[in-house]
C-alpha cells in the first residue's frame, strides 16, 4: 500500500477514478454478449479483463474492514533500526534536523548578518 | 464500490465492506441505504453478529430509524432516523473491539440532540481495531481541532478487557456542537516525546515492567523523552481474561499524536505464544512505523478529520496527511456519494525539503458543505 501512494502522480485519480468507470457500465453488458467466441475448443474460456475485474471487485465487496492501517498483528514491514531505514525518519524527531525557517542555528546566522 | 443506484433518497449498495461509513454517513445526510449481497457467497452468509450489534447501537443513538434485514441477511435496508444521542448503555460484540464502535460514535457525537453519555462494555485492546487508549489518544485530539469548546469530551477506561471473554468497561462522553470550525492543519510538527501505558492484566505484573524495558530499549534510539506507565489493574477492573499489551503514544511540537500498539495473542489461538519483550519491541517499531508515515492527524484517524472537514462550515479546510489509507480512501468515494462534496488531493511539494521526515505527504483540500446541527438551532 505504501508504494502505490508515493509511485503515482494522480491520487485523485485513484481515489475518484471509479467514478469515470461507472458511468461507462452501460457499455460492458454487450460486450458479454460475445462471451461465447471467448471459448477454445468449447473447454477453455479465456479470462478476458473484465471478468478479471469482476472478480476483483467481488473480493473487495466483503472485505474485512478495519480504519486501522494495517492490523497491529501483521509483521512490521521494516526494522526501523536499520540504519538505512532509521535516516528515513530521523528528521522527524526534534532531536534530528529542523527546517530552515526553525533551525536555531541558521536563526542566530541570520541575526549576525 | 460506487453505487449501483441512486433514487431519491436511496443509496444501493453492494457487499459487507465499508458497512460502518455507510451507516455513519446514512445517518449524517438522513439518506437511507440499501446494501445487497452481504457475503453471499460465504460459508458464513449475511451480516454477522458483530454488525447486527453496530445496527443496534446506531438504532439506540437515533430516534425512528427503519432496519430491515431479509431472511439469510445478505441484504439490509437502513432508513435513519434524527440523530437523538443521550446516555445509554450498550454491551459490544465480543468479535470486534470496543473501538469498532466507539469509532461510530466519535463521528456522530458532535450532532447529536442530547449529550451522548455512553458505557461502551466489550473488548477494550484488540489487535484488529484501534484500541480504546487509540481512541483517546489519537482521535479525540483530532476533534478538538474542529471545535472551540471541547469541555466534556471524555473517555474513560474503567475496566480493560482483553479477548476471548472481554470484560472491559469504558465511558464516552461528547459534547454537542452547533457547527464544525473549519481547519488548516499543515505543519505536523517534529516529535518531542513519547509517552506510553503497558498492561498486564490477570498475569504476572513483572510482565508489564519488562514490556516497558523493551520498547524503550528501541525508542530511546531515537529520543531521550521516553515515559512508559504501567497500568496494573486489580479484581473486575482487569476483565475477563488473562492478557497484556503496550500502547505508544508519540507526541509532536505541533500537537500531533501518533499511537501505535501490541499486545499478547489470546490463549486460543494455539501454537504461536507471545514474548513480552518481543510485544514491547514491535509495539515500539509499529510505532516508528506510524511516524514515517506521518501527518497532521494520526494515520487512523484521517477519516475522521476527513468528514469533519467535509461537515465544517462554508470555508476552505486545508490538512497534511500521510498516505491514505484504504479505508480513507473509501471514506472519500462515500462522500462523494452522499454529500456530493469532491477533495481536491495534491503532493506536498514544499521547497525547504529535507530528507528523513518520513513518507511523502499528501495535502487534502475542502470546502465545507456547512453541516449544521440542527437540534441545536432549535432549542
Amino acid at each position: 500500500a505504501l508504494n502505490r501512494h508515493t509511485k503515482t502522480r494522480s491520487i485523485m485519480k485513484i481515489v475518484y477514478g471509479v467514478f469515470e468507470n461507472y458511468s461507462s457500465n452501460d457499455s460492458i453488458p454487450q460486450s458479454e454478449n460475445g462471451e461465447e467466441d471467448d471459448e477454445i475448443g468449447g473447454l477453455f474460456k479465456v479470462v478476458s479483463k473484465e471478468i478479471q475485474k469482476q472478480k476483483k471487485e467481488a473480493h473487495n465487496l466483503n472485505m474485512f474492514e478495519s480504519s486501522l492501517f494495517q492490523s497491529w498483528n501483521t509483521d512490521v514491514t521494516k526494522d526501523w533500526l536499520h540504519p538505512e531505514n532509521k535516516l528515513l525518519i530521523e528528521n522527524c524527531f526534534v532531536t534530528g534536523a529542523w527546517k530552515d525557517s526553525e533551525d536555531a542555528e541558521q536563526l542566530l546566522k541570520l541575526d549576525d548578518a | 464500490m460506487t453505487t449501483v443506484t441512486k433514487k431519491n433518497n436511496l443509496l444501493v449498495y453492494k457487499g459487507s465492506n465499508y458497512l460502518r461509513q455507510r451507516l455513519v454517513l446514512s445517518v449524517l445526510s438522513g439518506k437511507s441505504v440499501k446494501i445487497d449481497d452481504i457475503r453471499s457467497f460465504d460459508d458464513n452468509p449475511g451480516v454477522q453478529e458483530f454488525e447486527v450489534n453496530l445496527i443496534r447501537l446506531l438504532d439506540k443513538v437515533t430516534n425512528g430509524t427503519i432496519i430491515e434485514l431479509n431472511e439469510t441477511g445478505t441484504s439490509l435496508f437502513f432508513q435513519p432516523g434524527l440523530l437523538h444521542g443521550g446516555s445509554l448503555q450498550h454491551d459490544c460484540c465480543l468479535d470486534r473491539g470496543i473501538g469498532y464502535y466507539l469509532e461510530v460514535l466519535v463521528m456522530l457525537g458532535l450532532f447529536c440532540k442530547v449529550q451522548l453519555n455512553v458505557t461502551l462494555r466489550g473488548v477494550t485492546n484488540n489487535c484488529i481495531d484501534p484500541s480504546v487508549d487509540h481512541i483517546l489518544n489519537g482521535f479525540l485530539p483530532a476533534i478538538k481541532n474542529f471545535i472551540i469548546d471541547h469541555e466534556g469530551l471524555e473517555l474513560k477506561i474503567l475496566r480493560r478487557g482483553m479477548l476471548p471473554y472481554g470484560g472491559g468497561e469504558v465511558k464516552f462522553s461528547c459534547p454537542i456542537s452547533k457547527q464544525v470550525r473549519p481547519i488548516q492543519l499543515l505543519e505536523s510538527g517534529m516529535v518531542k516525546r513519547i509517552r506510553g501505558v503497558a498492561y498486564a492484566l490477570r498475569v504476572s505484573p513483572s510482565i508489564a515492567n519488562r514490556m516497558v524495558d523493551s520498547a524503550k530499549g528501541v525508542l530511546l534510539k531515537f529520543i531521550p523523552d521516553v515515559y512508559i506507565t504501567t497500568d496494573q489493574r486489580k479484581g473486575v477492573q482487569s476483565g475477563l481474561s488473562p492478557g497484556y499489551g503496550i500502547h505508544l503514544v508519540a507526541e509532536t511540537n505541533q500537537g500531533v499524536f501518533y499511537v501505535a500498539e501490541q499486545m499478547s495473542q489470546p490463549p486460543s489461538e494455539g501454537g504461536h505464544v507471545s514474548v513480552p519483550e518481543e510485544v514491547g519491541v514491535k509495539a515500539a517499531q509499529c510505532l516508528l512505523q506510524q511516524i514515517y508515515l506521518g501527518g497532521c492527524v494520526d494515520p487512523c484517524a484521517q477519516s475522521l478529520a476527513v468528514l469533519l472537514m467535509a461537515l465544517s462550515r462554508n470555508d476552505v479546510s486545508k490538512i497534511m496527511v500521510g498516505p491514505l489509507s484504504d479505508y480513507t480512501i473509501g471514506f472519500l468515494r462515500h462522500l462523494r456519494e452522499f454529500f456530493g462534496l469532491t477533495f481536491h488531493l495534491e503532493h506536498c511539494v514544499s521547497e525547504d525539503e529535507k530528507e528523513g521526515r518520513g513518507s511523502d505527504k499528501i495535502h487534502m483540500t475542502c470546502v465545507g458543505i456547512g453541516y449544521s446541527n440542527l437540534n441545536k438551532r432549535t432549542v
